[in-house]
């Protein structure tokens, strides 16, 4: 268990910036993501972290102490790759034996601590066996009791569930929070997919282009982005082009847009006149008495839900209806907005 | 269909013929060996086992047989280490500098054996090791260890890169990585280079023959020697025993890692 931060990261690969100057602090305890798309700096990230990489400036410490001067061997993480890296010739013991081995634990407490382990991973029956003999997930569970059974100080995870099927990704999403959770341990973890992101996160970290662009709590990246791209990249998202008419409480407005005026929340201090872009998330918005007034363009069914495509003005949004809802194309719709899933956006198109 | 069955006989065919040179000139030496006549001739006329008798009852065959044993495994042993330390020194560089490590030690292999021979004759002579035991084991040391060097490198190229980080991620220096986890996963490559150097040395002629001491000689030298003046199937009895111990080893190999994982 342990406090991380890091400060400044910069890391060039023959000169093409592979981040740039990633600052993050990860409290002692907390579960923190790093999100983004392909090739913004996730993986490098964890690497200068891990000590795999050494980068070209700032500083990393834990509970305040500089680590920078260390190899991987001294710097006291559990690693878990994407594609396992279990050693492919000891069975299954010895390579969550193995760290414990490194780290010279006598004999009886390396059976001891193994055994629990696997017993937390539900592969005390398989302890015999090589990983070529194991499935996928079997192999995960083994790399999650490695990186486990040395008590590091923090676990750090590359995209462990990537190469998983959706329902095994599912199941192991909730092996890793547990076992993280009882163990109290600092957790880093990878990943391109925002849900995965939300469901395990005390803190995700979007990552854009080799730098965090903001950093809060999933609840947080989602309903209160700071910006577009986050907002993309953490779930559907809709937009409307807004103009605020007047602040209406403590970081909440009246909103102009092409149809009608609503009520939405925003950082404060944005002055009566200016423009910005409304984000509606589609579970947002639902038909009602008053709201915006929108057409239906277009919708399909997806067995839980229709997804429609409302037409407002010249701008198009997304929405949610439940599967027995009845609307003919083209039909005229009053969508109410639920006030706390409305946020409003710099609008990085205006002047 | 009709294709596939004709590209196949084919094929077929072409193997058969290649197995047929390949095995031929095997098969003759030792048919050859086992003849009760007084010529080295094929077909055989009768048969005996005189000709191994008379070969093991040759002092100079008898030593020769040793000492090609001897530096035959010492080359083994000597560069089974070296070129497993050069394989992984050489996966510790960096690409532009890898890749000339890499043409550096090859570079006995491009060579033809005579010239790579006539160099390092010339050298130890130079250092004083001229018409020694060590310059001749040095001699087939440079000559072989190109082939183990490359049945290792090819080993570890197939080692995932993140299996080293994993090791030392949990706690392990270069040491245990190196002991616990590369060694083990290269060892076949280890095994096949050894044997290729066994092989290659026991049968090596040139570099024996501008470097061997006087009085010195390796079995294939040996029997160069007595094929001057003799031509009767000592030759060929001796050449049975070279092909039996390049045998005798590669079943040892197969016996002890077996040789589908040594491949
Ligand atoms: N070893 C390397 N040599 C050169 N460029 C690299 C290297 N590793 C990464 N890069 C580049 O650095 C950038 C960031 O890569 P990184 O692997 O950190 O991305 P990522 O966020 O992990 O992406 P992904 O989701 O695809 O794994 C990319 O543009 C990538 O091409
Ligand atoms: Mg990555």
């Amino acid at each position: 268990m342990a406090q991380i931060e890091i400060a400044g990261l910069r890391k060039a690969y023959n000169g093409a910036v592979a981040i740039d100057g990633v600052d993050l602090n990860v409290a002692s305890g907390s579960f923190v993501t790093l999100l983004g798309p392909s090739g913004c700096g996730k993986t490098t990230t964890l690497r200068c972290l891990a000590g795999f990489i050494t980068p070209d400036a700032g500083a990393i410490r834990v509970e305040g102490r500089d680590i920078m001067g260390l190899g991987p061997e001294g710097r006291d993480f559990g690693v878990v790759f994407q594609n396992y890296a279990l050693f492919p010739h000891l069975s299954v013991f010895d390579n969550v034996a193995y760290g414990l081995q490194a780290r010279r634990v006598p004999k009886a407490e390396i059976a001891a601590r193994v055994a629990e382990v696997l017993g937390l991973v539900q592969l005390g029956h398989l302890k015999d066996r090589l990983p070529r003999a194991l499935s996928g997930g079997q192999q995960q569970r083994v790399a999650l009791a490695r990186a486990l059974v040395i008590r590091p100080q923090a676990l750090l995870l590359d995209e462990p569930l990537a190469n998983l099927d959706a329902k095994l990704r599912f199941e192991m999403r909730w092996l890793i929070r547990e076992l993280q959770r009882k163990a109290g341990i600092t957790a880093l973890y990878v990943t391109h997919d925002q849900a995965e992101a939300m469901a395990l996160s005390d803190q995700v970290a979007v990552m854009k282009q080799g730098r965090i662009a903001q950093l809060g709590s999933p609840r947080d990246i989602y309903q209160r982005p700071r910006e577009r791209y986050v907002a993309e990249f953490t779930g559907e998202a809709s937009y409307l082009k807004a103009r605020i008419a007047e602040a209406v409480g403590n970081g909440r407005y009246r909103v102009a847009t092409a149809g009608g005026e609503v009520i939405a929340n925003g950082p404060a201090g944005l002055a009566a006149g200016s423009r910005h872009l409304l984000l509606l998330r589609p579970e947002a918005l639902q038909p009602g008495a008053a709201g915006l007034r929108a057409t239906l363009q277009g919708r399909f069914f997806v067995g839980s839900a229709q997804h429609c495509e409302m037409r407002i003005g010249d701008e198009v949004i997304k929405l949610y209806l439940p599967p027995q809802a009845e609307l003919g194309e083209g039909a005229a719709v009053t969508l109410a907005v639920d006030q706390d899933a409305a946020w409003l956006l710099p609008d990085e198109a205006a002047p | 269909m009709k294709a596939r069955l004709i590209l196949g006989l084919a094929a077929g065919a072409g193997l058969g013929i290649l197995y047929a040179f390949l095995l031929a000139p095997l098969v003759v030496v030792v048919l050859a060996s086992l003849s009760g006549g007084e010529v080295l001739a094929f077909p055989p006329t009768g048969f005996s086992l005189k000709w191994f008798a008379k070969f093991f009852g040759h002092e100079s065959f008898r030593n020769a047989l040793w000492l090609s044993l001897q530096v035959a495994v010492t080359s083994t042993v000597v560069v089974a280490v070296v070129a497993t330390m050069a394989a992984l020194f050489q996966r510790g560089l960096s690409r532009n500098l890898a890749g000339p490590f890499r043409t550096l030690l090859l570079m006995p292999l491009l060579m033809p054996e005579i010239l790579t021979a006539i160099g390092l004759l010339f050298f130890l002579y130079q250092i004083g090791l001229g018409n020694t035991y060590l310059g001749l084991q040095i001699g087939h040391v440079v000559i072989t260890l190109p082939f183990a060097f490359l049945s290792i490198t090819s080993a570890l190229d197939q080692v995932d890169p993140a299996l080293e980080e994993a090791s030392a991620s949990l706690g392990a220096g270069y040491g245990r990585t190196t002991l616990k986890v590369m060694l083990p996963l290269i060892k076949p490559g280890i095994i096949t280079g050894g044997l290729f150097t066994f092989i290659v040395s026991f049968d090596m002629f040139a570099m024996s023959f501008l470097l061997k001491t006087v009085g010195g000689n390796t079995l294939p030298l040996a029997l160069f020697d007595y094929l001057k003046y003799d031509f009767d199937p000592t030759a060929a009895a001796a050449a049975t025993v070279s092909i039996l111990f390049a045998l005798a080893v590669v079943a040892l190999v197969e016996k002890l890692v077996g040789l589908r994982r040594a491949f």
